[in-house]
């Protein structure tokens, strides 16, 4: 049980330098230090986080891919990003029949295009099941 | 209440949370924020683990239909943030308390409590205070660049 407890405490931060586990300043405490012979504790438990880097989208998969060469500014957008949002881009290409993103993806799916709605919540509380299966499990008598 | 294929049809007795960890589910799915494809055979949901608790915390526990003072009712902390019509984004939170979780005082104390009394629950257990609990939000969104 000596192990587990020592995974508890690195988890929940009760030694000195379990705490910076994560962080993406610090180095991860034991892990790379290769001049630590004094700890038998095993690995450590910290996970080094790379820094986020800006989201890289694919472009030539965007409903009007005449966009992705020249990004076109609409009216009010000030970013320098190199690409535009897929909102801008789908409001560039339906133009005056644009109705908002959500709406675009609800008549996508009606129409089969993408199946947005086969992935989403199942109500997971409690299991909200017929109580019974009647006649397959019920025992006579 | 989850399944049963007892022979009496005490749906609440048969298939209890304390079991529910060890018996595989025939028809339906529980979990934390669990998101599935619509005939439900691919399932996923989330687990945490507080470090003071002897069991996971992977569905969302409440009292059943007889041991409820009002009937059944979940006795938890979370909420369903946000969501768009195609499910392409949604927020849950989960707060989750850090110190043991009082499954044996909710269920005994609203065991006691009769009808015109109110229910007992997670917040007044007092495991709240001082804030000592995790704010879990969990996002899901679609990828749309597919």
């Amino acid at each position: 049980m000596k192990s587990a407890k020592n995974i508890q405490d690195k988890l929940f931060s009760r030694g000195t330098d379990a705490g910076q586990a994560g962080t993406q300043a610090a180095t991860p405490p034991t892990s790379t230090n290769s001049t630590n012979s004094g700890s038998n504790e095993g690995p450590s438990l910290s996970i080094k986080i790379p820094p986020r880097k800006a989201p890289n989208f694919p472009k030539d998969k965007s409903p009007s891919a005449e966009s992705k060469k020249a990004p076109r500014r609409s009216g009010g957008t000030t970013e320098s990003t190199p690409y535009e949002t897929y909102q801008q881009r789908l409001l560039n290409k339906l133009g005056t029949k644009y109705d908002g993103v959500e709406r675009f993806r609800l008549e996508q799916d009606e129409k089969r295009e993408r199946h947005w709605k086969r992935w989403g919540p199942y109500l997971s509380e409690r299991q909200w099941v017929s109580a019974t299966q009647p006649t397959k499990m019920a025992f006579d008598g | 209440m989850r399944e049963d294929y007892s022979g009496n049809g005490d749906a609440w007795s048969h298939f209890p949370h304390s079991q529910a960890r060890s018996r595989a589910y025939r028809w339906g799915e529980d979990g934390i924020a669990g998101i599935s494809d619509n005939h439900q055979r691919l399932c996923f949901a989330m687990a945490f683990w507080n470090g003071k608790d002897p069991i996971l915390k992977e569905r969302l526990f409440g009292v059943t239909g007889h041991q409820g003072n009002h009937g059944e009712d979940v006795k938890e902390i979370y909420y369903y943030l946000d969501s768009t019509p195609t499910h392409s984004y949604m927020k849950y939170l989960y707060k989750y308390p850090q110190a043991e979780y009082p499954y044996e005082k909710l269920v005994s104390e609203n065991q006691a409590r009769n009808r015109e009394e109110p229910e007992y629950e997670l917040m007044d257990t007092g495991i709240f205070d001082k804030d000592r609990y995790w704010d879990i939000n969990i996002e899901v969104r679609h990828n749309q660049y597919k």
